[in-house]
């Protein structure tokens, strides 16, 4: 069963559709990038699944059920949105406090989590004194209270630092090491690509695709550059050995689907000279863009 | 429900706001009994000793009910203002039992500041020497008259919060209910609706005896009424916008 699972989500305001039949599934033990340019409906559609902005049409099911029918979300899912929902005027632990209370999380789960989430030395501090990074800790820490196997964030590397972004890698890595799901939006798509394993990439409020990292990156486009100045001699026998290859603006010879170790063994058996070779491979930011640019097109 | 009860009291207690709005309260309490007891012997002013005074040295105590049906407001608008609506529904996704949790604390706060402010209208009364306090029938219906108006005003208030849900314009509300329309509906010779008002019912309920003045009985079922009816709209409003 899909952790969160989405059928025909639609959402209209006044005259303006932000989502349109969404339909995507997140499995269990992943974590999912939910993408798509601004204004493509991410937010919205996160709120729909956690019952916040009631839908036009269609559903939404976190582990099963919608969320506003779970029993102590806590425990099932925790979501950290926007890093601005917090009075200025408690402290980082009272702030956790209040959201424990009404799931019966003891105290002692708050101080845990601000350890997890290194704000234990700031937890006697008043929100309004927070930078945006450490809200963003806040944030999480209230999403993470009771320990729940879903985790649902909206931008969290938002005002983090590079230190803060690689911690939150490793976190949400640890956390799916140990059987949790997360489905996070960001605009960061090279972090993304270090850590997700499947991506939701939406545009205008509708699905553009939906899959692996892998079955978009990988198999869409590898390629080896070779910097040589036999550059017509190198394609012509790389197209002999039924290998695509093509010369470049720059007069380097790109081959395609191809392997550095193929190339070279090519190259050696030719007595070619070659002053460079590198593997290089379209980034999830080349797919994204030339997916949604398609969308453009299509719109 | 009893924790989500906490948990908005625990807003309150653990908000510096709520400590300056009690202490404006009683601050707004004793000034008026102050100004009552300063008139004692006036012309047109109540006697020392005599039970008129009694009734208005703990009538006016009541006036600060308006500065904690205003920390009402301020408990339910902060949400919305604060975007902390957000955090709380995905705690407690039922919005219908998280307002319900507010109208209760907002009314156990309103009913515990209208003991506070009884017992400091009693005490700055005794202090002046001019106020007798015998404990008999009449001051325990005062005392539990005081106590259920200001968890009305509360109550009240926070769900016309709830309905309004801009701080600013919410904010207006309990000042029109408990001081405007008292004020203006006899100014307008419609004097015949003043027991229907709130204001009206919660001076019956204290056994203020005026034009029409209700029972205590139907005064309360009034109260009730206006509260249930602004309770159901502002859920209503709630249940039905979205959290965006």
């Amino acid at each position: 069963m899909a952790a969160i699972s989405v059928r025909g989500l639609t959402k209209r305001f006044g005259g303006v559709t932000a989502v349109n039949d969404l339909s995507f599934d997140v499995e269990s033990g992943t974590i999912t990038g939910f993408l798509g340019p601004n204004g493509a409906g991410k937010t919205t559609t996160l709120r729909m699944i956690l019952g916040l902005v009631h839908p036009t049409g269609g559903s939404a099911l976190v582990d099963g059920a919608p969320y506003v029918q779970l029993d102590r979300p806590a425990f099932t899912v925790g979501a950290a949105l926007e890093a601005t929902g917090f009075h200025p005027g408690r402290t980082a632990r009272n702030h956790l406090r209040i959201l424990a209370h009404p799931n019966q999380i003891p105290t002692h789960r708050v101080d845990e989590v601000l350890e997890e989430v290194d704000l234990a030395s700031a937890a006697r501090r008043r929100v309004g004194e927070f930078s945006l990074g450490m809200r963003q800790r806040l944030m999480l820490a209230g999403a993470l209270l009771g320990d729940p196997g879903i985790l649902i964030l909206d931008e969290p590397t938002n005002g983090l630092d590079p230190a803060g972004v690689h911690w939150l890698r490793e976190f949400l890595s640890a956390r799916v090491d140990r059987g949790g799901t997360v489905l996070v939006s960001s605009h960061l798509l090279a972090e993304l690509a270090i850590s997700a394993a499947a991506v939701v990439i939406i545009k205008e409020g509708r699905l553009v695709t939906q899959g692996t990292i892998g079955d978009l990156v990988g198999h869409t486009g590898s390629w080896v550059r070779v910097r040589t100045p036999q550059a017509s001699k190198l394609r012509s026998m790389l197209t002999s050995r039924g290998i695509s290859a093509e010369l470049s603006a720059a007069g380097e010879v790109v081959a395609r689907d191809v392997s550095t170790q193929q190339v070279g063994e090519a190259v050696a058996a030719a007595g070619l000279v070659v002053y460079e070779m590198t593997a290089e491979q379209r980034s999830l930011e080349d797919t994204f863009l030339e997916l949604t640019a398609a969308e453009r097109h299509r719109s | 429900m009893t924790a989500l009860v906490r948990s908005e009291l625990l807003k309150l207690y653990w908000t510096r706001a709520t400590w300056f709005f009690i202490a404006g309260a009683v601050l707004l309490a004793a000034v008026r009994v102050e100004l009552v007891l300063a008139s004692v012997g006036k012309v047109g002013s109540p006697l020392r000793d005599s039970p008129e005074l009694r009734l208005t040295v703990l009538g006016v105590s009541g006036s600060g009910s308006l500065v904690v049906a205003l920390l009402a407001v301020v408990l339910v608008t902060r949400e919305f203002h604060y975007a902390t609506w957000t955090s709380t529904l995905l705690i407690t996704p039922s919005r219908r039992r998280v307002l319900l949790a507010k109208f209760v604390a907002a009314g156990v706060l309103g009913a515990a500041s209208g003991a506070v402010l009884f017992v400091v209208a009693a005490v700055l009364g005794l202090i002046s020497g001019d106020v007798t306090l015998g404990i008999d029938a009449r001051l325990v219906q005062l005392l539990i008259a005081g106590v259920v108006a200001a968890a009305f005003w509360a109550w009240l208030c926070a769900a016309l919060a709830a309905l309004i849900r801009n701080q600013t314009i919410a904010l207006f509300v309990p000042p029109v209910l408990m001081i405007a329309v008292g004020a203006l509906l006899p100014a307008y010779r419609l004097d015949s609706i003043v027991p229907w008002t709130p204001d009206g019912a919660v001076a019956a309920l204290a056994g203020a005896e005026f034009a029409g003045s209700l029972p205590v009985w139907a005064a309360l079922a009034v109260l009730i009424t206006y509260g249930l009816a602004a309770s159901l709209a502002g859920l209503q409003r709630v249940q039905r916008s979205d959290v965006c």
